[in-house]
């Protein structure tokens, strides 16, 4: 084996603990107890008496502590505004890359100008208008916030992609005898299948993962995962276990839509793609 | 089967002209040839036909109904227009089987199942493509992805077929064979065909009339025989015939009561039969056009009506198989004389006789065909 090749393993193994070290770590310490935790002297780097004693107590206080359980406020906000974003963001980024719309570089320019401020100088305009309307500590709140805050992204993603399809087949599909939402529908939208499911994801874990508006926008009914493991530290300390469980529990929905999305995301990276 | 009709049809795209007042009858079973070079506006006026781009202005009429007329705000979708478009890529969907491939267009009209079943296979019969339906775009050659694309058009019987460039990605043998198989096939469906080309070959073999375009401008419609044998101007004669036809620049004189074709180099006598075309063009210049096949070596010369030696130099000889190309020149005019056989020798002189009977005439400021 060349030395190079050797210096490029030797990278790339250390890029993987790099990597992975922190998932271990979380792992490692989800499953040992509340002694091990605060009383060994020395640092394990296995459990020594492995226990899933952290995940019940973080499961049961999903339901004693908060008015509604923070899991369940997450999986439906973040699938909620991942729905939208997709519906709204699929036709606009066609429609934007399909036709000659007047002014369409500035309506793009504009949609992503949406993502140029830092969250935080939002936080207070979203608090103030989700107040008016009534709407704080409420799920459609988060949900309302995070699809505003994920269409540009994925209209841009998707518009991205669309500008390097083959429209040739769109035209060869309304001469077939479709019209445009069947062309749309029966063409278009199978091949972009990959484009999607990235936008899918990324757009998931965004408004999974999001802590900030969470934080500001809700209180106890409409509390995300995220708030919810921010809650583990106690005035009586760091509750290290219930962190480490809780985030456990909080990656599982990630890994698995990375795991179901996978083929096809490596598709949608390479976007354009498509060969006949 | 349908007639096509376009009225003063001009589409531009922002300062472009694309096509400038079109005007055509395709006839009902015709086999109709755009052709041109790139960007002559060939391919848009089949898209406008195809109801796949909307003209500025004109009308399009598939038989006795008005498809296109933006004055009159007329503007039927490509779905009902029943035309079949073959594209240059193909255009197959990737993610379809060649089976759901051809069975699209039926699909999408909700024919039977039963019905679909029995066109496609009928189709794929007929071109050989029965033992490619469980295959993917994807794992065809190029010769076979061509017939998938001529099924899916076929399978519907359409009134008319558009056929854009449809050999273009084709190797040159390959491209011969389906030439021909596409001539036959359209002879035996005799439905319309529209076929768009920049190969002259391609438009001379399998048209029964071609129009020649150039810059969005019909230049010339006409047959193969009219476009080859009866040029209407310098560009026709130059677009037809390969190797292209040789053009003199010259000037039209009087000598000794008669007229002559001025070159420089040298002077050819003009035949009595066309002196009256050209009398009023005296003192005036004006190209001759005369093709490679109309020039011989002295030594070959055979029932020649009227003839006149020139004596050239051999510049290169390209043996082409059933003939040879002579790169000849005098001076600065060069020629390019197609032969069976030649003695000449790279570099030597040699006599060329030129077929006069077979000569044309431009005016060289307009460009148009005095003969």
């Amino acid at each position: 084996m060349k030395p190079l090749r050797i210096f490029g393993y030797c990278i790339l193994i250390l890029f993987f603990f790099y990597e992975l070290f922190p998932f271990y770590w979380m792992f490692n310490t989800a499953f040992k107890t509340r002694a091990e935790l605060r009383l060994s002297p020395h640092v394990t780097f296995f459990p020594h008496n492995p226990t899933i004693e952290n995940f019940v107590v973080v499961l049961r206080r999903q339901v004693t502590a908060f008015v509604t359980p923070p899991i369940m406020n997450s999986i439906i906000i973040s699938l909620v505004s991942t729905l939208i974003t997709l519906i709204l963001s699929v036709p606009a980024s066609y429609s934007l890359a399909r036709f000659k719309i007047k002014r369409s570089d500035n309506i793009s320019f504009w949609i992503l100008s949406q993502r140029m401020m830092p969250p935080i100088a939002l936080a207070i305009p979203y608090f103030i208008m989700i107040g008016a309307l009534n709407l704080l500590d409420t799920q459609l709140a988060l949900i309302l916030v995070y699809t505003a805050f994920n269409l540009p992204f994925a209209v841009w993603m998707l518009k991205a992609y669309w500008a390097d399809f083959p429209w040739v087949l769109e035209e060869a599909a309304l001469t077939d005898g479709c019209n445009r939402l069947q062309s749309f529908f029966n063409v278009i939208l199978p091949l972009s299948w990959g484009s999607i499911a990235t936008v899918t994801f990324f757009t998931f874990i965004f408004s999974w993962y999001e802590f900030l508006f969470a934080l500001i926008l809700t209180r106890s009914r409409a509390t995300t995962i995220t708030i919810s493991l921010a809650s583990s530290i106690l005035e009586t300390g760091v509750e290290w276990g219930w962190i480490s469980a809780l985030s456990v529990i909080c990656t599982i929905p990630t890994i698995l839509l990375s795991i179901f999305l996978y083929k096809r995301i490596i598709s949608g990276l390479t976007l354009g793609a498509i060969k006949g | 089967m349908v007639s096509v009709t376009i009225k003063d049809l001009t589409k531009q795209y922002g300062t472009c002209v694309a096509v400038k007042d079109l005007n055509l009858e395709i006839k009902d079973g015709e086999f109709f040839v755009f052709l041109g070079p790139s960007g002559c506006g060939k391919s848009t006026t089949l898209l406008c036909i195809a109801g796949l781009v909307k003209p500025d202005k004109g009308e399009v009429w598939l038989g006795n109904e008005l498809v296109t007329s933006p004055e009159r705000d007329i503007y039927m979708t490509p779905q009902k227009r029943e035309v079949a478009m073959v594209f240059q890529d193909y255009a197959l969907y990737p993610h379809m089987t060649v089976f759901k491939n051809v069975a699209f267009p039926l699909e999408v009209r909700g024919e039977d199942k039963g019905e679909i079943m029995e066109r496609v296979k009928a189709t794929a019969e007929l071109l050989g493509i029965s033992q490619l339906l469980d295959r993917k775009p994807g794992q065809l050659s190029g010769g076979q992805r061509q017939r998938v694309a001529l099924a899916r058009a076929m399978v519907r019987k359409p009134k008319v077929f558009l056929l854009d460039e449809p050999l273009a990605n084709l190797d040159a043998k390959l491209r011969v064979k389906t030439r021909i198989e596409l001539k036959k096939l359209q002879q035996k469906l005799g439905v319309t065909t529209i076929y768009v080309t920049h190969d002259q070959v391609e438009a001379m073999t399998m048209a029964d009339r071609i129009m020649v375009q150039k810059d969005g401008v019909t230049e010339q419609i006409g047959t193969p025989d009219e476009l080859y044998n009866h040029p209407s101007n310098l560009f026709v004669a130059g677009f037809i015939g390969s190797p292209e036809m040789n053009f003199i620049d010259c000037t039209l004189i009087e000598e000794g009561n008669r007229l002559w074709l001025d070159a420089k180099e040298f002077k050819i006598p003009v035949p009595a039969k066309i002196v009256p075309e050209l009398k009023s063009y005296i003192g005036e210049d004006l190209t001759m056009g005369i093709r490679p096949e109309d020039l011989y070596e002295r030594e070959s010369v055979k029932g020649i009506t009227q003839k006149n030696a020139l004596r050239m130099t051999a510049d290169i000889i390209e043996p082409v198989g059933p003939y040879l190309l002579l790169h000849l020149s005098k001076g600065r005019c060069p020629l390019v004389a197609r032969v069976k056989e030649t003695t000449a020798r790279i570099g030597q002189e040699v006599d060329i006789e030129m077929d006069l009977s077979k000569i044309h005439m431009f005016d060289k400021k307009t460009t148009e065909a005095i003969i």
